[in-house]
């Protein structure tokens, strides 16, 4: 059997689903960051490669 | 990548973590949440400390708590989950203060030798994007994992 500080080194993370935090689902935790990224991606746009359609 | 990283929780949707920082200041709720920017696929993520008194998030806060490689561990943990569950997701991170963003650059750096293997990475700098290159000055970041199904 891992231990749980085995299985906390996986590649890919156990999540523990808390369905307390769903609350946050429709709520921007972070509104000042997000303006900021919109501006910036905005005026920069993604890397050409890599460039997305507008939503 | 095998990261040293908080237990973390999740919503359903996987884009609000939680975790606890835990140090000599004591345990400090944290969160992290990836919200979807104006361009399709692109999500931006962010994290902060939680009040948990209040519930009021504060992501300017500097809480010099010991663990600053573990909680970035962590963070980068979150991108790992999140582009799991969601594979063809850009994400996008720029921090709240030239701090916070050197905390990033510090963190994709540290893993940088193991990320580039999952992820597409840039920085952004002088306007432009190119392939992240360490020791560089970024102002923001830009990953998207190469392969849709990667070892878990």
């Amino acid at each position: 059997m891992r231990t749980i500080k085995e299985l906390n080194k996986r590649k890919v993370p156990i999540v523990i689903i808390d369905e307390s935090l769903d609350k946050y689902d429709d709520v921007i935790l972070f509104p000042d960051n997000l303006a900021k990224a919109n501006e910036m991606l905005r005026t920069i746009g993604l890397p050409k490669d890599k460039k997305k359609r507008h939503a | 990548m095998k990261l040293d990283h908080y237990q973390l929780k999740s919503g359903k949707k996987l884009t609000t973590f939680e975790f606890i920082s835990d140090g000599p200041k004591g345990r400090i709720p944290k969160l992290v949440q990836l919200t979807p920017t104006n361009y399709k696929d692109l999500y931006n993520l962010a994290f902060g400390d939680k009040n948990p008194e209040t519930g009021q998030i504060d992501d300017v806060a500097i809480s010099n708590n010991g663990d600053s490689e573990k909680v970035l561990a962590t963070v980068v943990a979150t991108v790992y989950a999140f582009t799991y569950q969601y594979p063809d997701a850009f994400v996008y991170a720029t921090g709240s203060t030239k701090a916070r963003t050197r905390l990033y650059r510090m963190g994709i750096s540290k893993y940088f030798e193991d990320a580039k293997k999952d992820f597409l990475i840039y920085g952004q700098i002088h306007d432009e994007w190119e392939p992240f290159i360490i020791g560089t000055d970024y102002e923001a970041f830009v990953v998207k994992r190469k392969i849709r199904n990667f070892e878990v």
